[in-house]
C-alpha cells in the first residue's frame, strides 16, 4: 500500500519526568518509540506511547504515533480480493446478470477455456469447489466458495450449508460478514488493556477533518484497526469537503469505506473521481477489485491495464491482470501476463508458482520442476512446495529425488495440508503399481482429514479392486456429499451402480457428473449406454 | 400425404389427408390449397393408385377410414371397399342370444362378456365392447343399451380396422401403370386387393397376430415383388413374390418408422439409430444421426436409377444417406439463409414425388400445419463419396496439442541414461523407507481405531507380520474389526457460535441391521459444554445409537456450546462409535470382543471408528 508518509510531531520535551519503563536512560522516550515504530516493533512502541499518553493525554505527537502503530499492527494488504462472508454470499444484492455471456463472468468459468486437452481441462487439472481450475498459488479468493457459483446452488438450504462450510478444506469455519477483518480486529482488541484507545463514538469528526495529518492517521485507524467503515466514511466525507473535493486520498478512503459496507457502485464512483485527480496504483487496484466483486472481469481488466499504462513498471497491476485472466479461464493470456510479471520482478512467488502449475498440468513437469526449484532457492520452505517438487520429480522421471521430497513434505505439513500430501504419496504409489502402499497411504490421509474427498474417491477405486463394492459405494457417496464439484466421485459411483445393475441410480449420478464436467467423454459414453438401455423393450 | 397428377394433365398436386376428416389438395403451380373435401371419418392412411389401364391416366385416391377404404376419382366418391367381417366368438353369440331372449339378466351378460374378454383373451365385437365400457350400475344402463342395440345384437359383427396402406404396380414398371392396393389390418393381416379394388387378391397373416404398423412395396406384383411389413412388435417381416418369408429383422428396440429401398430395408429405432438390412435380413449398416428420427422416405432418381434415403430429424434437419454414409443435409434455415419460419414446428410427414412440373421433390409437412417442398437439383448425384467409410477418421490427422520437448527434458534423459543404476538404487531405498513410514502410520491408526473407517485393520497387520495365519490372540480384535470395516462416520459443524451443532452421519455396510452401538462424544469441558448432558460441565457423553439398516445413513445432531469463545481456536471434539454392550451388533462375530470389555461405562472398550472434529472459532455473541 502506498501509505501516507510517517508524520510525527517533533520530539517534544517530556524529559524531566520519571523514566518510562522499557526506554533506556538518557533517551527521549518519544524518539525511542519512533525508532521502535520504524523498526516495525509495534508492541513496545505502543506500550511506550500508552505510558506517555497516561502522563499527558493531549500530546498529539504521541497520539498520532500510537494510532499509526496500532494501524500498522492490524494492517492487511487489502488490494487483493478477499474472502466473502456468509452474509455476502447469501444476500448478494449486486448481482448483475443471471446468465452472463460466456467469458464475461467469473461465476461461469470454463465456458471458453475448458477445451479438452488444454491445461485447464478438469480431467487434467483439479478444480476447486467453485468449479474453477486450481490455481498455482493460494490466495484468499482462489478458494472462492462454492456459493458464488450460483449454478450449483439450486436450493436455498444447500446454498446456506455450503456458505457456512467455509472455503478451506477440512475446516468448518463459517466466515462472518467481513471476512478476515473481524477476526484480526477481535484479536487485537483482546490484547488491549483498559478499554479501547480511541472511543470513536465520542469523537467530533468534523473537528478532526480540519487537521489533515491527524485525520489521515485516524481514518486508517478506523478502517484497519477498528473495522468501523461507517465512521471512516463520515470522516472522509467531511475531510473531502474541507479539501474542496480535490484530494485523491480522501476519495480513495471513501471508496474503501463504501467497499467495506458493500456499496460497490458508490465505491466505483469515488475511485473514478480519485483517479481523475491523480493516477494512483492503489486506486486502480481498488477499482479492479470493485469490478471483480461486481462480477465484471472485463471492466476490471480494463482498469488494471489503464493503471499499467500509467505506471508501466508496477508489478502488482500486472499481477492483477494475470489473476483476472486466470479467473476468467483464459489460460494462455494468464500465462503471458505472468511471464510479463516475471520480466519486471524475477522473484514474484505467485507468478512462478502459477507458471509452474501451468507447466505441470500441460505435460511439462521438467519445466515445473525448474520453477519450483527456483522457489526453493528463494527461501520458501513449506510442505506444499516440497509436495509439488516431489510430484514434478516423479513425473519428470527424476526418481531418486521424488520420495525424499515427500518425506520432507510430510515432516513439514500441518493439519491442513497433510492429507493432501498423503494423497499425493498414494498417487505416486499407484504410479509405481504398488496398490497396497497406495491403499495404506489413502487410509492415513483419511485419518488425517476425514473429509478429504479426493482420497475417498481413490480409496473407493482401490476397494473396488479388492471386490468390496459396498465399501466402495459408501466411499463414493460420502465423497459426493462432501465434494459435489468433483466429477470423479459421481462418475465412479455411476459406473459402480451401472455394473451392479442399478441403472436408475447410475443415470442420476452420471447426470451429476456431466453437470460438474459437461465434456467428460467417459460420462457421455456411459450416459449413451444408459439411454440405450432405457429404450429397450 | 401423397403427391400425384390428379387431373392427368401433367401437373402434380399434393393431397393430404388431415386428422380433421378433410382431404386437402395443394396446387402444384401456386402451392395454395385449391380444394378441401370432407371424408367420412378420421383417415388412417392414404394411397394413390391407377385402377385400370385405360388411356386417360387419372389416378384414384384411396383413403382408409376405420374398416373401409374409400376410393375417389376426379375428387368424387367412386366406391368403397369394406374389410371382410371376422368370425364372432361362439360363446359371445350364445350369451347375447340368451340375454335378448330374456333367459339371462343383463348382469349375467356383462359378467360373461367380462370373463370372455379378461380370462380367455377373446376379441369381442364392437357391440359387446361398448356394453363393457358402460357403467354396470344401475342395471337399467345395460338394459337400455340392449334395447337400443337389439337389432345389431341379433347379428353380431366383428370388424377389423385398416392400419396402413400402400400401392404396388401390377405388371409394368411404368410410372402410371396399373396398380393394386395393399392394406394392413388390425387383425394382423396384410391384404392385397385386385386392381379394381373390389376383391381380395391375396391375404397374408402375420405370425403371432402381430399388427402391421406400416407397409411398403417394391417391384411388380405379378413379376417380382416385395412387401415390407413393419409390425407393432418391433419387427419387420417381408412378403416376397406372394409368399411370406421367414426373414425377421429386429433392431432390439421398438421401431418408429421404416421404408423399403430397392435392395434394402431401412428402419429408424427408438434409441435414435438407423438400421439397414439386406432383403435376406442381414444387417448392412447402422448409423446414429444427431437427433431422433421422425420420418424416413426413399428418394429416387429415375433417370439414372440411383436412390438415397431421406431422414427427417426432430431438430428440423433433413439428411440424405447413401449406403450408410451421409451425403447431404439441409438445416433448419430457409433457402435464403434466414431463420426457419417453422422453427419450433417439427416435421411430421415426408414424401418424395412430383410436384407441379418438377418430378423430383421432397415434400415435408410440419406439425404447425405448413408444407415445405424441396427440389432435388437435376445435377445432384445420389452417390456416396468413394471410400469415405474406409478411410481413418478426420480427427486422426489433426496433430494433438502436445508441448514441444524441452531441452531440460533432454538433459534429464541424459542424466537418467548416465546414472541410471544409482538413481534406481536410491529410489528403491527411498521406496522401502517410505513403505515403512506409511506402514508405521497405518498401524498407529489401526491400533487406536482412529479414522472414519478403520477397515479390516488387524487382518491386514496380522497378514503382514505373520503370513502363516492369524495368531490366536488376534481373534477378538479381528472380529470387532469386521464390524468396524463396515461403519463409516462423517461429521460437519454447523453454526457460527457460541452454539454449534455437529451433524454426524453414520453409514453401515453390514449385511444386516445393526443395533445397540453407542456414540461417545468427548470434548474439553473447559471449552465446550454438551447441551443436554446428564451433568453440567461433563466432558463426555455416551448415547445409544438407533438401529442402522444396511447402507441407510443415520444422521444425528450433537448440540454443543462454546463456554469460552475467546479461548484457543483449535479445539477438537472427538466422536467415537463403541461396540454394543451385549451383542446384537454383529451376532456371533462380536460376542467375544464385547465380553472382554468392562460392562460399565464402556469408555475403555476400543472404539469401532472415531473421528476428531476441529471446531471453528466461535463468535462472541449469540445471534
Amino acid at each position: 500500500m502506498a501509505s501516507a508518509e510517517v508524520i510525527t510531531g517533533k520530539a517534544s520535551a517530556s524529559a524531566g519526568s520519571a523514566p518510562v519503563p522499557g526506554v533506556p536512560a538518557n533517551v527521549d522516550p518519544v524518539f525511542y518509540a519512533q525508532l521502535k515504530f520504524r523498526r516495525r516493533q509495534y508492541e513496545p512502541c505502543i506500550d511506550i506511547c500508552t505510558e506517555l499518553l497516561q502522563r499527558n493525554p493531549y500530546d498529539r505527537a504521541v497520539w498520532l504515533l500510537k494510532t499509526r502503530a496500532l494501524t500498522e499492527q492490524a494492517y492487511v494488504d487489502d488490494t487483493d480480493l478477499e474472502e466473502q462472508g456468509v452474509a455476502d454470499l447469501l444476500m448478494d444484492d449486486n448481482a448483475m446478470a443471471q446468465a452472463p455471456r460466456p467469458g464475461t463472468s467469473i461465476n461461469r468459468p470454463g465456458t471458453s477455456s475448458a477445451r479438452p486437452g488444454s491445461s485447464l481441462d478438469p480431467s487434467i487439472r483439479p478444480v476447486t469447489a467453485s468449479g474453477r481450475p486450481m490455481s498455482g498459488f493460494l490466495r484468499p479468493s482462489t478458494a472462492a466458495t462454492a456459493a458464488s457459483g450460483t449454478a450449483r446452488m439450486r436450493t436455498g438450504s444447500a446454498r446456506a450449508n455450503s456458505a457456512f462450510r467455509g472455503a478451506r478444506a477440512g475446516s468448518a469455519r463459517p466466515l462472518t460478514s467481513l471476512g478476515r477483518r473481524v477476526r484480526l480486529g477481535t484479536a487485537s482488541m483482546l490484547s488491549q488493556k483498559g478499554g479501547p484507545f480511541i472511543d470513536v463514538q465520542r469523537l467530533d469528526l468534523r473537528k478532526y477533518a480540519k487537521r489533515p495529518q491527524l485525520a489521515k492517521a485516524l481514518c486508517d485507524f478506523l478502517l484497519y484497526h477498528d473495522n468501523n467503515p461507517r465512521k471512516a466514511v463520515e470522516l472522509a466525507a467531511a475531510a473531502t469537503v474541507v479539501m474542496g473535493y480535490s484530494d485523491w486520498f480522501w476519495k480513495s478512503r471513501l471508496a474503501k469505506g463504501y467497499y467495506m459496507i458493500g456499496l460497490m457502485r458508490e465505491a466505483e464512483r469515488q475511485l473514478r473521481s480519485a483517479l481523475g485527480h491523480q493516477p494512483i496504483v492503489e486506486c486502480f487496484l481498488e477499482l479492479g477489485k470493485v469490478y471483480l466483486r461486481l462480477d465484471q472481469p472485463a471492466a476490471a481488466l480494463d482498469a488494471f491495464s489503464r493503471g499499467a499504462e500509467a505506471s508501466p513498471s508496477d508489478v502488482s497491476l500486472k499481477l492483477a491482470v494475470a489473476r483476472t485472466h486466470e479467473l476468467v479461464g483464459e489460460a494462455q493470456l494468464a500465462l503471458e501476463a505472468f511471464r510479463r510479471v516475471l520480466h519486471y520482478d524475477a522473484s514474484s512467488a505467485e507468478a512462478i508458482a502459477s507458471l509452474a502449475a501451468h507447466h505441470f498440468y500441460s505435460d511439462q513437469p521438467e519445466v515445473a520442476l525448474k520453477h519450483y526449484r527456483r522457489l526453493l532457492q528463494m527461501g520458501l520452505f513449506s510442505a506444499e512446495l516440497w509436495n509439488n517438487l516431489g510430484l514434478s520429480c516423479f513425473h519428470a522421471g527424476q526418481y531418486d529425488m521424488t520420495l525424499t521430497c515427500f518425506d520432507r513434505a510430510l515432516s513439514l505439513a500441518g493439519d491442513d495440508a497433510i492429507a493432501d500430501v498423503w494423497h499425493n504419496v498414494a498417487q505416486v504409489a499407484v504410479g509405481l503399481g504398488d496398490s497396497a502402499l497406495a491403499y495404506q497411504a489413502l487410509k492415513v490421509a483419511l485419518a488425517a482429514d476425514a473429509s478429504h474427498a479426493e482420497s475417498m474417491i481413490n480409496l473407493g477405486v482401490l476397494e473396488l479392486r479388492r471386490d468390496r463394492a459396498d465399501t466402495a459405494r459408501s466411499l463414493f457417496s460420502s465423497a459426493q456429499r462432501l465434494a459435489p464439484h468433483l466429477f470423479e466421485a459421481w462418475f465412479n459411483g455411476a459406473l459402480l451402480s451401472y455394473k451392479l445393475g442399478d441403472f436408475q441410480e447410475a443415470y442420476r449420478q452420471v447426470s451429476q457428473a456431466l453437470e460438474a464436467y459437461p465434456g467428460h467423454a467417459d460420462s457421455l459414453e456411459l450416459m449413451k449406454q444408459l439411454r440405450r438401455l432405457f429404450t429397450l423393450t | 400425404m401423397a403427391s400425384c397428377d390428379l387431373q392427368g394433365d401433367g401437373t402434380s398436386q399434393v393431397v393430404a389427408a388431415c386428422p380433421d376428416a378433410k382431404l386437402r389438395v395443394l396446387d402444384g403451380r401456386t402451392g395454395a390449397v385449391t380444394k378441401v373435401m370432407n371424408i367420412l371419418g378420421e383417415p388412417s392412411a392414404l394411397a394413390v393408385f391407377y385402377p385400370d389401364s385405360r388411356a386417360a391416366r387419372v389416378p384414384a385416391l384411396a383413403v382408409a377410414c376405420g374398416s373401409s377404404v374409400f376410393v375417389y376419382r376426379n375428387m368424387r366418391p367412386f366406391f368403397k371397399f369394406a374389410l371382410p367381417q371376422l368370425p364372432v366368438h361362439g360363446e359371445e353369440l350364445e350369451l347375447w342370444r340368451s340375454a335378448l331372449d330374456g333367459e339371462e339378466s343383463p348382469e349375467a351378460l356383462y359378467e360373461g362378456l367380462t370373463r370372455l374378454r379378461d380370462e380367455e383373451g377373446a376379441s369381442l365385437s364392437i357391440t359387446s365392447a361398448e356394453l363393457l365400457a358402460l357403467d354396470r350400475h344401475p342395471e337399467s344402463n345395460l338394459r337400455l343399451y340392449m334395447e337400443e342395440h337389439r337389432s345389431e345384437a341379433r347379428e353380431l359383427k366383428r370388424m377389423s380396422v385398416v392400419t396402413c396402406m400402400t400401392a404396388i404396380r401390377r405388371s409394368s414398371s411404368d410410372e402410371r401403370a396399373q396398380s393394386q392396393l395393399v392394406l394392413g389390418t388390425e387383425a394382423g393381416d396384410v391384404i392385397v386387393l385386385t386392381a379394381a379394388g373390389t376383391q381380395i387378391d391375396a391375404k397374408f397373416r402375420m405370425p403371432g397376430g402381430a399388427v402391421p404398423a406400416a407397409v411398403h412395396a417394391t417391384g411388380l406384383w405379378e413379376v417380382e415383388s416385395r412387401l415390407v411389413v413393419q409390425t407393432r412388435h418391433g419387427e419387420i417381416r417381408t412378403v416376397r413374390n406372394k409368399r411370406l418369408t421367414s426373414t425377421v429383422m429386429r433392431a432390439g428396440v421398438p421401431i418408429t418408422d421404416s421404408t423399403a429401398m430397392e435392395s434394402a430395408v431401412v428402419a429408424a429405432a427408438m434409441d435414435g439409430r438407423l438400421f439397414c438390412w439386406s432383403p435376406k435380413g442381414k444387417l448392412l449398416w447402422t448409423t446414429e444421426p444427431p437427433a431422433p428420427t421422425v420420418a424416413l422416405c426413399r428418394v429416387v432418381d429415375p433417370y439414372v436409377s440411383s436412390e438415397a434415403l431421406a431422414v427427417a430429424l426432430t431438430n428440423g434437419e433433413v439428411r440424405l444417406y447413401v449406403g450408410g454414409s451421409l451425403i447431404h443435409s439441409t438445416g433448419a434455415t430457409d433457402v435464403d439463409g434466414s431463420a426457419d419460419p417453422d422453427s419450433g414446428s417439427q416435421t411430421s410427414a415426408m414424401v418424395f414425388g412430383p410436384f407441379g412440373r418438377e418430378s423430383r421433390c421432397l415434400i415435408t409437412a410440419h406439425s404447425l400445419g405448413s408444407v415445405r417442398v424441396r427440389v432435388l437439383p437435376r445435377r445432384a448425384r445420389l452417390e456416396a463419396a468413394t471410400a469415405a467409410s474406409s478411410a481413418p477418421p478426420v480427427e486422426q490427422d489433426e496433430p494433438m496439442a502436445l508441448p514441444k520437448r524441452t531441452r531440460l527434458h533432454v538433459q534429464n534423459v541424459h542424466r537418467e541414461r548416465a546414472d541410471g543404476a544409482v538413481m534406481w538404487r536410491s529410489f528403491q531405498r527411498d521406496r522401502k523407507r517410505l513403505h515403512l513410514s506409511v506402514l508405521r502410520e497405518y498401524v498407529k491408526i489401526v491400533a487406536s481405531g482412529v479414522g472414519p473407517d478403520a477397515s479390516d485393520p488387524s487382518c491386514a497387520v496380522a497378514a503382514l507380520f505373520d503370513p502363516s495365519g492369524l495368531p490366536a490372540q488376534a481373534g477378538d480384535s479381528r472380529r470387532s474389526a469386521v464390524a468396524a470395516a463396515a461403519l463409516r462416520i462423517s461429521a460437519e459443524v454447523q453454526g457460527v457460535g457460541p452454539g454449534f451443532s455437529i451433524v454426524v452421519t453414520l453409514t453401515s455396510a453390514l449385511p444386516m441391521t445393526a443395533s445397540g452401538a453407542r456414540l461417545l462424544v468427548e470434548c474439553d469441558p473447559a471449552q465446550y459444554e454438551l447441551v443436554g448432558a446428564a451433568s453440567a460441565g461433563a466432558g463426555s457423553r455416551l448415547q445409544l445409537l438407533p438401529a442402522m439398516a444396511p447402507r441407510a445413513p443415520v444422521v444425528l445432531a450433537v448440540p454443543l456450546r462454546c463456554v469460552d469463545p475467546a479461548g484457543a481456536p483449535k479445539a477438537r471434539v472427538r466422536l467415537s462409535v463403541l461396540p454394543p454392550l451385549d451383542c446384537d451388533f454383529e451376532p456371533g462375530l462380536l460376542r467375544n470382543a464385547v465380553r472382554a470389555s468392562p460392562a460399565g461405562e464402556g469408555s475403555q472398550s476400543k472404539p469401532l471408528v472415531s473421528l476428531a472434529v476441529e471446531m471453528p472459532q466461535a463468535a462472541e455473541a449469540e445471534f
